[in-house]
């Protein structure tokens, strides 16, 4: 036998092989498993492919190259954030929040120490809740950094991805000097936070802020301008109020459909109440509405953190002693915060035991990816990439 | 519709007298809690749709004896106001659907299912979501997916945790006993309002139980016992 | 080497051996514009987003792209199970093989003409449609949903494209009158005509356009659009399947860069270097262009690239066609 067949009775014999055949459409919606007969056939795009953002897996039908029917396939990166919190302490849980979202991770990781602290009426210094406001602004500008950069990625665009990438890189150098970590942050703990800020720390940051302006101005004239990046994103994949209603969207993807909702606004949480920042809206709901609106949100995050550094009190950060076993009180909790894509809300049923009965993350881009299959519906292949794109689904934070 | 004009018609759709305001909004985040059973919630979810609100998140819970959904909506525009309602699951853990009404319940449901084991009827694709396709376990129930020494954590804090109940409730049942014939209409109506024995046992002694609700008085044991729960 | 030639001559014949030589020299030509074409576009597009490039090997990172060849040539050329074998083998060939006809048909300098044909623009046309034959076969054999999407999308792409393209050049050989590349360059060489770029600038811009479009270039990639199609046509190609697809890119990019700079620019004319030179210049500017556009734009879509076409460049070449024809009547 010659070696290529000789490859392909290998193949043929290799055990797994039936396992293989069988294992194309398990998941999928009902009508998606007949096979089609009228000329359409399906693309599995997906969980290795360059647009879906590490491992999601569509599944699309297809006339030509219109979109006539999708099923996401996800829990490819699910690795029991929730369960992995009910069996230690509630400190011992501190690191996983940021490795849910890789990309909001200093985010995820205050949020998790605030809705204890609320929960148990843990007290934070002054000081320390100014730092985590202003740390996880500046993670906010990195998150929608690197959105901004991947989506026009998507778009087909290169040049812009690694000009943000740049960006991004000045403002993890930034939060590592402060942090000592670059992406999944556990810096905060509860009562405050670990590290104090470094001395040089204002000076470098109101120069990043100076220079973060130029480079959004370049951007502006680099895409925001560009009539193939207009017509590609004006007046794709509009997701109407109604859809953001249903779905329970939140974020900047709901607030480009018009609907203004931020909880940092809404539902103020530690010092925002303070703060004079504005919550950009828009109306038109589809791409280019939500590139707009994060855009408008970087900057915002630049201005607040502008007043952080402006007001930041002095004293302590935290507890002298880190605080291991948290003092619980019975009862059922929810506490939310804005993540760069939209309300992360962590609801926790306490016992009187040191470690959790259940935490439960109601994590945004869970229910702004699953909005998006009735979006998709009509649209071509080259549009299904750039809505993908304009949500911002992190799947870790999806799958958990 | 208003919040009072939401409170005034959600009375008439949950238990009975278990409809309250959330006690200390900044700490818990909620603004009326109530419970329901399963037959309510579709028009709960129906009241709430045309009202404004947003489903926004369904939280299963495994309470070891029973197991629970909790529905949480909230009004996206103007003032916040979250609502939590508690649902109890018999033991056969089903429940009906509400993703006909809202798009979110669709992948909500789907997670409750796959993480507990909630049998949702009528869910046009009541699938795996996140585990693959042929998993036959629910890994979020408290007995599953554990180690030996947890688990036998586990079993004895529940052991400890139903003998105190069982001393609760004989205390409780003496109590009531004593009382005598004269608060007999009123016992009756209390008992038919009860849950199972297990259930109650349990529920006196679950992670969420108020700590008033270990002790309860007499004539209120299952009302304040099932309103407590927060 | 004049003795060598003479030697060889006595051996084989003229005929044989000019076509020898020819064809060493071309193929040197194709393999050394491609290894210095992805040298340089690493080296711009790392100008445009602000990083070195390729460093490591060789000054500036030249000796790269050799390493990169080696590479390939070492990597295990895999043929999935259920292609169709002999299209999926052949199909990079027929991509390839007729650049080479058309590299022969460039004016390179007034006496060094590979092939000096009266048709010479026809025929470049011509060749150039066989190449998406290969893209097309490859595609199509590959037996995967991407390729095939990437396979459809280039025939329709380059049917579209190829109009506008063949409408623009019309217009330089309507006022130089004639099908002959060298001697459309004599005409702009001649006595002060001055270049054509100079009386079709409308047909230029088209001309570089539809080239970019033709030859499958960011922002018209989207046969193998990376974002959607993963790799489009080639997709299931490894090693030198997918080395000759990239290999024949480049040299379109060439050719059709080659035919602009001879139609538009003058080929060979400027003053101090010799011809050669300058023919080098003005085709490398062009590309240089060319790998501008792709790491400044994104991708057009399918249908916006098709409304482009037919809506835009087709009707914008055809009156710049009519209005040629009734000066040059006039005239």
């Amino acid at each position: 036998m010659s070696g290529p067949s000789r490859k392909l009775a290998a193949y043929a014999e290799h055990p797994r092989t039936p396992e293989f055949a069988e294992l194309r459409f398990g998941n999928l919606e009902p009508h998606l498993i007949e096979a089609p007969d009228d000329g359409t056939y399906y693309l599995n795009m997906g969980p290795h492919h360059p647009s879906t953002h590490g491992v999601l897996r569509l599944v699309l039908r297809l006339d030509g190259e219109k979109v006539i029917d999708c099923e996401p396939v996800i829990g490819y990166s699910h690795r029991a954030h929730e369960k992995m919190a009910e069996r230690g302490l509630y400190s011992q849980f501190l690191p996983n929040p940021s490795r849910m979202d890789y990309l909001g991770g200093m985010i995820y990781n205050v949020g998790y120490c605030q809705a204890v602290e609320q929960a148990f009426g843990i007290s934070v210094p002054d000081r320390a809740r100014w730092i985590r406001t202003m740390v996880s602004e500046f993670n906010r500008i990195s998150s929608h950094l690197l959105w901004f950069g991947a989506f026009i990625m998507d778009l087909g665009g290169f040049t812009p991805f690694l000009l943000a990438f740049q960006d991004r890189e000045n403002i993890l150098d930034l939060l590592d000097s402060v942090t000592g970590s670059r992406l999944t942050y556990c810096y905060a703990n509860f009562g405050g936070v670990t590290l104090d800020l470094p001395d040089d720390f204002a000076g470098r940051a109101k120069a990043l802020i100076e220079t973060q302006r130029t480079h959004f101005e370049t951007y502006k004239k680099l895409v925001t301008d560009n009539t193939i990046f207009r017509s590609r994103t004006d007046g794709i994949g509009i997701i109407t109020p109604e859809q953001v209603h249903s779905y329970a969207m939140t974020g900047p993807c709901a607030r480009a459909s018009g609907v203004d909702y931020d909880v940092r606004r809404a539902e103020p949480y530690s010092i925002y109440s303070e703060l004079d920042f504005e919550v950009p809206t828009r109306t038109e709901g589809d791409c280019l509405a939500r590139y707009l609106v994060r855009f408008e949100e970087m900057e915002q995050s630049l201005r607040i953190i502008e007043q952080c550094l402006e007001r930041m009190p002095s004293g302590p950060i935290g507890p002298d002693r880190p605080l291991i076993r948290v003092k619980t009180k019975p009862g059922s909790y929810y506490f939310t915060c804005e993540s760069p894509r939209g309300q992360l809300g962590w609801f926790l049923l306490a016992d009187k035991n040191p470690e959790p009965w259940r935490l439960h993350a109601r994590t945004p881009s869970f229910c702004n990816l699953s909005a998006m299959i009735e979006v998709l519906k009509g649209t071509m292949i080259a549009d299904t990439i750039a809505i993908l794109g304009s949500i911002d689904v992190v799947m870790p934070e999806i799958d958990r | 519709m208003t919040a009072e004009g939401i409170k005034s018609t959600l009375r008439g759709l949950v238990i009975p007298n278990s409809l309250l305001d959330g006690t200390d909004r900044e700490r818990r985040g909620f603004d009326v809690e109530g419970e329901i059973s399963p037959d309510a919630i579709v028009a709960i979810a129906k009241l709430f749709f045309g009202a404004g609100y947003g489903l926004e998140c369904i939280t299963a819970v495994d309470q070891e004896d029973f197991r629970e959904l909790w529905y949480q909506f909230n009004i996206l525009t103007g003032a916040p106001q979250r609502h939590l309602l508690r649902m109890q699951l018999d033991q056969s853990d089903q429940v009906p659907s509400i993703s006909h009404i809202y798009g979110s319940a669709r992948w909500f449901e789907r997670e409750a299912f796959d993480m507990m084991g909630v049998q949702v009827l009528g869910h046009p694709n009541l699938k795996r979501l996140l585990l693959p396709e042929d998993s036959d376990f629910y890994p979020l129930r408290r007995d599953q997916c554990i180690d030996e020494e947890l688990r036998k954590t586990r079993e004895n804090r529940r052991t400890k945790r139903l003998a105190a109940a069982e001393k609760e409730r004989a205390k409780a049942d003496a109590e009531t006993a004593a009382l005598g014939a004269a608060e007999g209409s009123r016992a009756e109506a209390t008992t038919t309002k009860a849950p199972a024995p297990v259930e109650q046992v349990t529920e006196a002694s679950a992670p969420t139980g108020d700590p008033q609700a270990d002790a309860p008085t007499q004539d209120a044991v299952p009302v304040v016992d099932k309103g407590g729960h927060r | 080497m004049p003795a060598l030639i003479a030697a060889l001559e006595g051996m084989l014949g003229t005929w044989l051996t000019q076509f020898l030589l020819g064809f060493t020299a071309l193929a040197a030509l194709i393999t050394l514009n491609a290894m210095f074409m992805v040298w340089f576009e690493r080296k711009v597009s790392a100008w445009v987003q602000g990083r070195l490039g390729p460093m490591e090997h060789g000054p500036q990172g030249t000796l790269q792209t050799l390493l990169d060849v080696i590479k390939l040539l070492g990597k295990e050329p895999i043929i999935p199970a259920k292609v169709d074998r002999t299209t999926f083998i052949l199909a990079p060939v027929v991509a390839f093989l007729p650049a080479l006809v058309l590299l022969s048909l460039l004016p390179y300098s007034e006496d060094l003409v590979f092939t000096n044909a009266e048709s010479g623009i026809l025929l470049v046309f011509a060749f150039g449609g066989v190449s998406l034959m290969g893209v097309f076969m490859g595609g199509w054999s590959s037996n995967n949903k991407y390729a095939l999407l990437g396979g459809v999308r280039a025939v329709s792409q380059n049917i579209a494209y190829e109009l506008p393209l063949l409408l623009s050049t019309m217009a330089v050989v309507l006022s130089a009158g004639t099908l002959n590349i060298s001697k459309i360059v004599q005409v702009q060489t001649a006595g002060g005509f001055g270049w054509f770029f100079m009386y079709q600038p409308l047909a230029l811009i088209i001309y570089i356009i539809a080239a970019t479009a033709e030859t499958n270039r960011a922002p018209f990639d989207i046969p193998e659009a990376e974002s959607e199609l993963v790799a489009g046509f080639h997709t299931e190609y490894p090693a030198m399947g997918f080395a000759v697809f990239f290999l024949a890119e480049y040299t379109y990019m060439f050719v059709v860069c080659g035919v602009g700079a001879a139609l538009f620019l003058g080929g060979n004319h400027g003053p101090w270097l010799p011809g050669p030179c300058w023919f080098l210049i003005k085709v490398y500017f062009l590309l240089f262009l060319m790998v501008m556009f792709r790491w400044t734009f994104p991708r057009l879509r399918f249908d916006q690239l098709m409304d482009l076409a037919w809506k835009l460049l087709i009707p914008l070449s055809l009156a710049n066609l009519m209005v040629t024809a009734l000066v040059i009547k006039l005239v």
